[in-house]
Order: C-alpha cells, then sequence, then structure tokens
C-alpha cells in the first residue's frame, strides 16, 4: 500500500533526491522502490542499499521480499571498505597493500600518509583524529578515482545505489557518493531529512544533502505526511523547523503531549498517571549512564523498564559481521533457528543440504563450549565454521561475540520487539517506533541547529503519547523552555496552546 | 568477451597442451584422439556438478599422480561496454588490476593419496603468475554464479531431458491452474477407481499376494495404479508432435525429430539463464541421428544465431559445419603426444554470399589427412577415378580431393596449412594477355610465386601465347619446377589438364571419344565436366596405371601415402 507521492517516488527512474519527514514511510517506500527497480532490471547487475547502521541494512534485508543474496546491502564503511578500499588498494599502491586488513576507528592518525603507513605496516584501517575527517572515504575516493579496474568493477556489478539517512553523511563521504554518481554514471536515489541529522558532532554535514536538492540531474521529491504520529504530536514536531511548520493543524484534545514538571526525586511517580500499560513504552536518553538509572527508578517505582545496550558486536563492520549477528541470534532467541541461519548466508544456495548438516553440528559444538564457559573453544569454532563459509574472522571480534552471548545483559538489544518497556539512548532509537515515548526536556537545550533535530528525532518516535518531564531547578531544563517558547512564538503559539502541561511552577 | 586460449596439464590424455581458442570452436579429429577429455577439460572450469565429482587417478595423465592436474582458460575482457564481459567483471573485483586485460580461470588439483582423490580447486585473476584464490560459498564457485556450462551429449534422451526440467519448463502458478490441479486430482483418483475395477486387475491383485508370500511372509498386498496418481503429474507427461491441419497425434518417434526437440528445449532452458548469466554451449556431435538436410539447418542455427555466441563443438560431420564463419576450427590429433593445430576460419568478405559453396569442399577437407587441391570438377573426376583405380580405399585412408573452382587455393590452402594437414595443389600453367600489348603475363609461374611467397619462377611476360609457348616456358623452367614439386608439394601442369592428358594417352582418347572428331582436346574443353565423365567412363586400369605413373600426373603419386 502505498500513497500517491510513495507511488511516485517508487516507479520514477534515475537519480532522486527524497526529502521525508519522520514517520512518513522512509524505509517502507525506499524497500518498495528496490523491489520495484530490481524488478524492471533484467540483466545481471545488482543494486548496492546503504545504510549507517547494521541494523538498518538488516532491516532492509529483513523487509525485501526477492532474494538478496548478490544485492550489497550493508553500511557506507563496509561499502567503502570492501568494494573499493581491500579489492583495489593494491591497484593504485602497489602489491605490498595486498593484504589482510582490518579496521580499528580507536587508531588514530593527522594525517593522509599516517594513515597509508598504518595499513602497511599494521594491517590496520584507522581514523583522523579529527573527527570532522573521514580517512576511509578519502582512501576509497582516491583509489576509485585512480583506479579504473575499479571504476569498471563497479559499473560492471551495479545499476542503482540508494543511500539512507543523506543526512548524516559527512563531505567525504558525499564526495565518493558524487563521484560515483557523475563519473560512473550509476544511478543514484538518496533518501534523508535534514530535521534528523543526529550525528553532526563526528562531522555529519546535512548541508550536502541539500546540495542535491538543488542539482538539475536528480529529480525532487518530500514526504511530509506522517503516518506515525497522531496529529498533536506531528504538530509539535512540525513546529520545531521552519519547513514543515505550515503543516500545523489545531487540535481539540491535548491529551497526547504532556509536560510533567516534578523534581529529581519524585519524576516517576508523577508520570505513572500519564501511562496506558498496555502499551509500549520507550525511555529515551542522551547518555547510556542516564537510560540505564531511569530504568532502575522507573523499575523501582514499580514499572519494570528494561535497560537496552549497545552490544559488543553492534559496531562491527567486516563482511563477516552479519554472522557474528546471526551466531548471536540463535543462542538468544529462541525461535532462531539453524535454518533461519542458513536463510542469513549471503550468497548461499537455497536447500543446501550439507551446509545445513554443517550448521547444526557447528551449533552443537558451540553450545557446549557455553554450558563450558569454554571461550576458547567457542573463539576456535567460530573461525572453523566462518572459514568453512567463506568468511575471515578477527580474534577480537569472536571474543566480543562470546561476550555479547555469555553476558546476559546484552540479550535485551536483540529482543526490543518483545519488551513492553524499554530505556535506550536516543542514537539508537532512530528508525524505531513506540506507542509512548517518555524524555527529559534537559537532554535538549534547543540552543543549537543539532540540538533542535535530534528533538525532532526523539519526538517523532512517539505515536500516541508524548510525555516531556521538566525537572524543576534544572539549568538545562530552563535552557529548553526558554528556546522552546520562541521557537513557538514563531508562530504565536505558545506551549499550553498545543500540549498539556502538567504541575508547572511558572506556566500555572 | 571473447575467449582466448585453454591449457590443459597431466589430464587424461594431454600431458601438455595450449590451445588457441575463439568463441565458437569446433573440435575434430579422429576417434580416441580425445575430443571429448577435452570437453571435460573445459567442465571441470564451468561446470560445478563435474567438479564435484573431483579427480580419480586415472585422469591423472598416464596415472602420475605427483603431477597436478592444471587446466587454465583465458578470457579477454578488454571490450568493457560488453554486458557478458561486465557480468565477469562484477564478480572478478580486485583480481583484475586496471592495466590487465585478460583473465585466467585455473582449476588445479592436487592427488590426495589418503582420500584418493584430487579436489579441484580454482583461482583466477589477471596475473597469471599470481592468481586469487576464487571464493567458495558451499558448493559454488564464484565463478559459477557467472557461467551456465550447458552440455549437450551425442545421445542425449529427450524424455529425460524433459522429465528432468519439467518443473523449469512447465509453470502452472497462476490462480486458475488451482483448480484445474485439483481437477486433475480428482480424475486420476476416479481413474484408478476405475482400474482397480477391472476384473483382470482384480484377479492380478488377488493371486499375486499368495505367490509374494511363498518368498516371504509379509503381510503386504499388491495394487495396480496408473503410474500419473503415484508419482504426479509430471512424471507421466511427454511431448507429442502435432502436424499442421492433421488433428492426430505423433508421438515424437523420429530420433531426428526428437534431437531438433532437444535442441529446442535447451534453448528454453538457457533463455532463463542468459539475462544473469553467460550460457556456454557445450555440443557433442550432435550429427547423430539427424539427416543430412537437418545438419544442415542446424549448422545454420549453430552459427548465424546469437544464442550459441560461446560454442565448443566436436563433429565428425561436414554437414554441421556448411554454414561455418568466425569459427576456431581445432584438429586434434595424434603425433609421438596428441597435439593440436587451430585456426580461425573466417569466411572472405568477398564470398559472404557464397559461403556455402565456399564451405562444401573445405569441411571435408578438414576431416582428411591428405588433400588434393585442383582446379575444378574435370581434374576432380578424371584424378578420383586414376586414384579409385590403384587404391579403392583412397578416401577411408584419409585422402580428399577438393575442386577449388572459383574461389582460387588460397582460402584453402591457408587453413589446411593451419591446422597441418597435408596438401597438394595442382594448376594450371596459364598464360593472359596483356591489355594493348603483343605480351602475355606467365600467371602460373605468379601463382606459385605467390603461393611460396618468393619469387623463384621469373615472372617476366613472354611475347607469345599457344601449347607450344606453355611447353617451352615449362621446360625452360623444368629444375626449378621440380624443386618446387618436391619443396613445396605445388604442381604446375605443363599446359592445362587436356593437354596434360593428351601427352600421355592420346590414342585411347582418340577411341574413346568418337564424337570427337579427332580433336579430344577441343572436345573435352569445350564442355568441359560432361565430356570428361564420358572419357572417365571408358578409362581402363591401365590408361589410369599409365596416368598414374605419368610426370605429367606425379601430384598423383605423393598424395597416395
Amino acid at each position: 500500500m502505498l500513497s500517491s507521492i510513495q507511488k511516485e517516488i517508487v516507479e520514477e527512474s534515475g537519480n532522486m533526491i527524497v526529502r521525508a519527514s519522520a514517520g512518513t514511510g522512509k524505509t517502507h517506500t525506499m524497500v518498495s522502490k528496490i523491489v520495484y527497480d530490481i524488478e524492471q532490471q533484467h540483466t545481471h547487475k545488482v543494486v548496492a542499499a546503504i545504510t549507517f547502521t547494521i541494523k538498518a541494512a538488516n532491516e532492509i534485508k529483513e523487509r525485501l521480499t526477492i532474494d538478496t543474496t548478490s544485492h550489497f546491502i550493508g553500511t557506507n564503511n563496509s561499502f567503502a571498505i570492501e568494494e573499493i578500499i581491500k579489492p583495489f588498494m593494491k591497484d593504485v599502491f602497489g602489491m605490498e597493500y595486498k593484504l589482510d586488513m582490518s579496521t580499528d576507528y580507536s587508531t588514530k592518525v593527522n594525517t593522509f600518509a599516517e594513515g597509508l603507513a598504518k595499513i602497511k605496516n599494521e594491517q590496520i584501517l584507522c581514523s583522523y583524529e579529527n573527527s570532522k575527517e573521514n580517512f576511509i572515504f578519502q582512501l576509497a575516493l582516491d583509489i576509485l578515482k585512480k583506479s579504473k579496474s575499479c571504476q569498471l568493477y563497479l559499473q560492471a556489478k551495479y545499476f542503482k545505489i540508494y543511500v539512507d539517512e543523506y543526512q548524516d553523511c559527512d563531505k567525504d563521504m558525499h564526495a565518493l557518493f558524487m563521484y560515483i554518481c557523475e563519473i560512473l554514471r550509476i544511478d543514484t536515489f538518496v533518501v534523508g531529512d535534514e530535521k534528523q541529522s543526529i550525528y553532526m558532532w563526528r562531522g555529519a554535514y546535512p548541508k550536502a544533502f541539500m546540495s542535491i536538492w538543488d542539482r538539475p540531474d536528480f529529480s525532487k521529491k518530500f514526504m511530509r505526511d506522517n503516518f506515525r504520529s497522531c496529529q498533536q504530536i506531528q504538530n509539535y514536531s512540525n513546529l520545531l523547523c521552519n519547513e514543515t511548520r505550515d503543516l500545523y493543524k489545531p487540535v481539540d484534545d491535548l491529551s497526547s503531549v504532556i509536560i510533567v514538571c516534578a523534581t529529581a526525586d519524585n519524576w516517576v511517580s508523577s508520570i505513572v498517571p500519564y501511562l496506558d500499560d498496555e502499551k509500549k513504552c520507550a525511555l529515551l536518553r542522551y547518555s547510556n549512564v542516564n537510560a540505564e538509572a531511569g530504568a532502575n527508578e522507573l523499575t523501582g517505582g514499580d514499572i519494570e523498564f528494561t535497560y537496552v545496550p549497545q552490544t559488543p558486536i553492534a559496531d562491527i563492520t567486516t563482511e563477516t559481521a552479519w554472522l557474528y549477528n546471526a551466531v548471536a541470534k540463535f543462542f538468544i532467541l529462541s525461535k532462531y533457528s539453524a535454518f533461519d541461519f542458513r536463510d542469513e548466508i549471503p550468497n548461499e544456495v537455497v536447500g543446501n543440504k550439507r551446509v545445513l548438516n554443517y550448521i547444526k553440528n557447528a551449533f552443537s559444538i558451540l553450545d557446549e563450549c557455553i554450558k563450558q564457559e569454554d571461550a576458547v573453544g567457542f573463539e576456535k569454532q567460530i573461525v572453523l565454521m566462518a572459514n568453512y563459509l567463506g568468511y575471515e574472522t578477527k580474534a577480537d571480534h569472536c571474543e566480543r561475540l562470546y561476550r555479547t552471548i555469555y553476558d546476559k545483559r546484552y540479550h535485551s538489544a536483540f529482543k526490543i520487539d518483545d519488551l513492553k518497556r524499554i530505556a535506550i539512548t536516543f542514537h539508537s532509537s532512530k528508525g524505531l517506533e513506540f506507542e509512548q515515548i517518555i524524555m527529559f526536556v534537559s537532554d535538549y537545550r534547543l540552543s543549537s541547529e543539532q540540538d533542535i533535530y535530534n528533538h525532532y528525532v526523539a519526538v517523532t518516535r512517539a505515536k500516541s503519547k508524548l510525555i516531556m518531564v521538566y525537572i524543576n531547578e534544572d539549568w538545562n531544563a530552563r535552557q529548553f523552555a526558554k528556546n522552546i517558547n520562541k521557537i513557538l512564538a514563531e508562530s504565536n503559539l505558545k506551549m499550553s496552546n498545543i500540549a498539556t502541561v502538567m504541575n508547572c511552577l511558572c506556566c500555572n | 568477451m571473447k575467449f582466448n586460449s585453454v591449457t590443459i596439464k597431466n589430464f587424461r590424455n594431454f600431458e601438455d597442451i595450449s590451445i588457441d581458442l575463439t568463441n565458437k570452436n569446433v573440435l575434430f579429429g579422429m576417434n580416441d584422439v580425445g575430443k571429448t577429455n577435452f570437453l571435460y577439460a573445459l567442465r571441470y572450469v564451468f561446470d560445478k556438478d563435474i567438479r564435484k565429482q573431483n579427480f580419480f587417478n586415472t585422469d591423472y595423465y598416464k596415472k602420475k599422480i605427483d603431477i597436478s592436474i592444471e587446466i587454465v582458460v583465458a578470457i579477454d575482457i578488454s571490450d568493457t561496454e560488453n554486458e557478458d564481459s561486465q557480468k565477469l567483471r562484477a564478480k572478478l573485483k580486485g583480481a583484475i588490476l586496471s592495466d590487465q586485460d585478460i583473465v585466467y580461470i585455473k582449476v588445479k588439483a592436487d592427488y590426495d593419496e589418503k582420500e584418493m582423490i584430487g579436489v579441484p580447486v580454482l583461482y583466477w585473476g589477471g596475473d597469471l603468475e599470481d592468481l586469487e584464490e576464487m571464493k567458495v560459498h558451499g558448493t559454488f564457485f564464484e565463478i559459477d554464479y557467472v557461467f551456465n556450462m550447458i552440455y549437450i551429449d551425442a545421445y542425449v534422451d529427450l524424455y529425460t531431458l524433459f522429465k528432468k526440467n519439467a518443473s523449469k519448463l512447465l509453470v502452472n502458478d497462476k490462480d486458475q491452474d488451482k483448480d484445474i490441479l485439483d481437477n486433475i486430482r480428482m480424475t486420476c483418483d476416479e481413474l484408478n477407481a476405475q482400474i482397480s475395477g477391472l476384473s483382470g486387475i482384480r484377479a492380478f491383485e488377488e493371486k499375486i499376494a499368495p505367490e509374494y508370500k511363498k518368498y516371504r511372509h509379509d503381510d503386504i498386498s499388491v495394487s495396480v495404479k496408473s503410474e500419473i496418481a503415484v508419482k504426479g503429474l509430471y512424471s507421466n507427461i511427454v511431448p507429442y508432435i502435432k502436424q499442421g491441419t492433421d488433428d492426430s497425434l505423433y508421438p515424437t518417434s523420429g530420433e531426428g525429430r526428437k534431437k531438433l526437440l532437444v535442441y529446442a528445449i535447451f534453448d528454453l532452458l538457457s533463455q532463463e539463464e542468459e539475462e544473469k548469466k553467460i550460457n556456454i554451449f557445450l555440443i557433442e556431435e550432435p550429427e547423430n541421428h539427424l539427416h543430412r538436410s537437418m545438419q544442415i539447418a542446424l549448422s545454420h542455427i549453430l552459427f548465424l544465431d546469437d544464442k550459441y555466441q560461446y560454442l565448443f563443438m566436436t563433429t565428425h560431420s561436414p554437414y554441421v559445419l556448411a554454414e561455418m564463419d568466425q569459427v576456431n576450427l581445432v584438429r586434434i590429433y595424434n603425433e609421438d603426444k596428441v597435439v593440436s593445430r587451430s585456426v580461425l576460419y573466417t569466411v572472405p568478405t568477398k564470398f559472404k554470399s557464397q559461403r556455402k559453396m565456399l564451405n562444401r569442399g573445405l569441411v571435408e577437407a578438414i576431416f582428411a589427412d591428405k588433400v588434393l587441391l585442383v582446379e575444378g570438377s574435370s581434374e576432380n573426376v578424371l584424378f578420383g577415378k586414376v586414384l579409385s583405380e590403384i587404391n579403392p580405399f583412397y578416401e577411408a585412408d584419409g585422402i580428399y580431393i577438393l575442386p577449388v573452382g572459383g574461389f582460387g587455393f588460397k582460402p584453402y590452402y591457408e587453413t589446411l596449412d593451419a591446422l597441418q594437414i597435408d596438401n597438394i595443389i595442382k594448376t594450371d600453367n596459364d598464360l593472359r594477355k596483356i591489355k594493348d600489348k603483343e605480351e602475355y603475363s606467365v600467371l602460373g609461374f605468379s601463382r606459385l610465386n605467390n603461393y611460396i611467397g618468393e619469387k623463384i619462377l621469373p615472372d617476366t611476360p613472354i611475347s607469345e601465347s599457344g601449347v607450344e609457348a606453355k611447353r617451352k616456358l615449362y621446360d625452360n623452367n623444368r629444375e626449378k619446377l621440380d624443386e618446387i614439386r618436391a619443396e613445396y608439394s605445388l604442381y604446375l601442369s605443363r599446359c592445362s589438364l587436356e593437354e596434360d592428358l593428351d601427352e600421355v594417352i592420346h590414342d585411347q582418347m582418340i577411341m574413346y571419344l568418337p564424337n570427337a572428331d579427332g580433336d579430344p582436346i577441343g572436345y573435352l574443353q569445350d564442355a568441359k565436366n560432361n565430356h570428361m565423365v564420358e572419357l572417365v567412363e571408358k578409362l581402363t586400369a591401365e590408361d589410369c596405371k599409365c596416368i598414374y605413373e605419368h610426370y605429367n600426373f606425379a601430384c598423383l603419386k605423393e598424395v597416395m601415402p
């Protein structure tokens, strides 16, 4: 089921940029478009669907109803590393770079030359000290520009490249994608929302996204109809940003957005009356520490919230990343079977019995290792299993996988859908949605563009209820109050016009 | 994308052989020289089902298991816009560098004495000395996502092929099919109920169980059913051919028809793949069961249809090659070891429209060991008669007489030379008047110089023409001409066929050709073919012996082994 704008996006060919406000069905539309485009394509060529996180890549894979094995669906970094740097670095820099490199973003260098030396001497792909510069993408573009073979490879393989969350691209990523589009003439589809740019602190450059909006060789689409949030929540989020302010539609019932003024001691009991026990709820906080503390306080107040930490394997970006995830799912999720695992093997043939038997056998050995708390044996078996399937592992990654499975604290990360109430950082809430959202206004001072975007993202996770906690006497919260009033004044509105405000010392 | 070459080392009857390839390749040679093994070598590279069988010690040349089997195929992908080159490049990734145009795909198998097999490992890349090991996913190597090898063996069976692929060929997944399939199932049940109602069936069922129980005391009963109900719909349907407006069905019984239907089915199956993969056709002796005219029709499709862009075919039939063009002819033969010669055969532009005519003689000649190239049909008729008098089985012994007609000798001897098929040329000592001058160019001499590639014979024009002038010219240069005979197997007539023959059997010709009015040469030259046939019919064994032994026809002695 597609709306008319979504249908237009799906069926139009060529370069395209889509601005998609939160909740407008962005992923659904992109997945529909990928399926449509693949069905229209009657050659060997495939697509690359590029996302920022493995989670987003998996979501696309899961939603695609077609066979995706030959297509590239993965993160920005894995695209640059697996499709350009690893295979073609030797073509440009010489055979001494034909080596097995691994990524370690904690290793920092200052110059491009230092980065090259790290690869040559230590086989490490590292990052720049200056977080606004991106070594991996600078290297990838340098290789792509100089390697005829790499250019021919990408042209021979891909008919279209899709980049999700484009507003999070930094200028080096943008340069690479535009080179692929302009020089290699591979159709490019980008989707994003400058309002949802939450990574400016590490170089994300929403201006790049908007610069595509001005290009004559891209057709432009704007998805503004939020299908997720109720009208009142939409109103609140639309009022935050200039370009959506005109979408404001006054409503009579103001019970969906509630500001609860409280103290650090009584905030739990102050919000309880507004929570619907039956519906899913998430507490979003800026830091992991606060998310965990918040979960504890809520649980202490007799509403159980589960804190969902980031797993040790979450930021692995190698070609083998799927395997770590799949093994973890096998041991953590009771419904995830060897069959499910087999179905995730990239390029594997459906119905291959030998592989299935091997997997079952490998899992029983792994299971024994976990029971015996034999980390060494476990990691050895992972190496064997990966090699059998044609993948290479890293000792550090195997160890992280063992920790992810062994330490039960991490298991909740794999069961987010099954948990009714969770506490997470708002960064990891990106792309998710919940009936009810609880957040602390002190996390958003709204004094910078980035802060407004962060707030926009957090707010638009909510479908039917948004509860904002205002802690009295908190300096950050006061900044929020000052700035939100200014923003609302742009539309000649006050908070009480658009939300239910409870216990406010100054409002009432 | 263009196939460049294949090298086979230590595999079956190939110790070490390198063969130049192109996209269409025809292999020929005597039985048992290894044509099938050659195809097998390619199948080990491109067909995962063959690779899965591994290598046995008998696959190693003379069982030399201490040396590895190596098969390397070289493919040129410098045409970067070509879709097939792109299909290959999309999987090669960084295995080919910017300055490389040729992909080497290698199968290597070291023999494992414990397991008693050689497991094939695949490599590929742009540098033969530094290939990358190919990734494997389960039983699929990367290359298996690129190529689809279609092997059509000489005795392919229509019904087996049809049954094996019925589910691919007959896709009944539309909504309305559901109801029909349900109906069929019900009809089958009914059919079986009817069958079991037959008295003979019932009697059999009753009698057979007690008989069985004499051998073994199992509690069983036997019932007779239609196979369709037990093994499913597709087990029991076969293709029938309906002819024109005739409503009756003919089982596809003729082997020729079956074979054509087989090719049609392979066409359908390959269509499914060709969007995503590169189809390579391996065809073994397609001539089997096919009438000559069907073979020629097949030839047209094989050489002119885009579908068979990549073709490796073995054949013993000249008719299958009738339409050949842009094809690599590969002759495999035995010297002290199996060797091969290959040549890219292209029909010269000026003969494109007469391709079949030009090819007609050549496709016969390439199956011979020794070929006598002659000017035209008169020579063909006469020499055929003489040779069969000397040796009635001369053709079976690998000798073939090829009249070149208007095409000249060149397109023929170039191909035969390249394939190292011995060939002997017999040509006329022609003179041609130079325009506006009372001079004659020595055409026959120039022709020989041209074939030799060196000016051995004088080519200055002479001032007279006619039989005597030719004889004089010949005799003045006889020493050189004799050397040319010995060294290059080029035989010049003293004059032409008829005059030369007249020197040998003048009296007989007068006698045998009563209508010639005493001028047999003129008579023979007048209606060349017919009158030569008239003469040849009357030649005796002795006449033939005479001709065979004469200096003028020494080419015949040379062609005889």
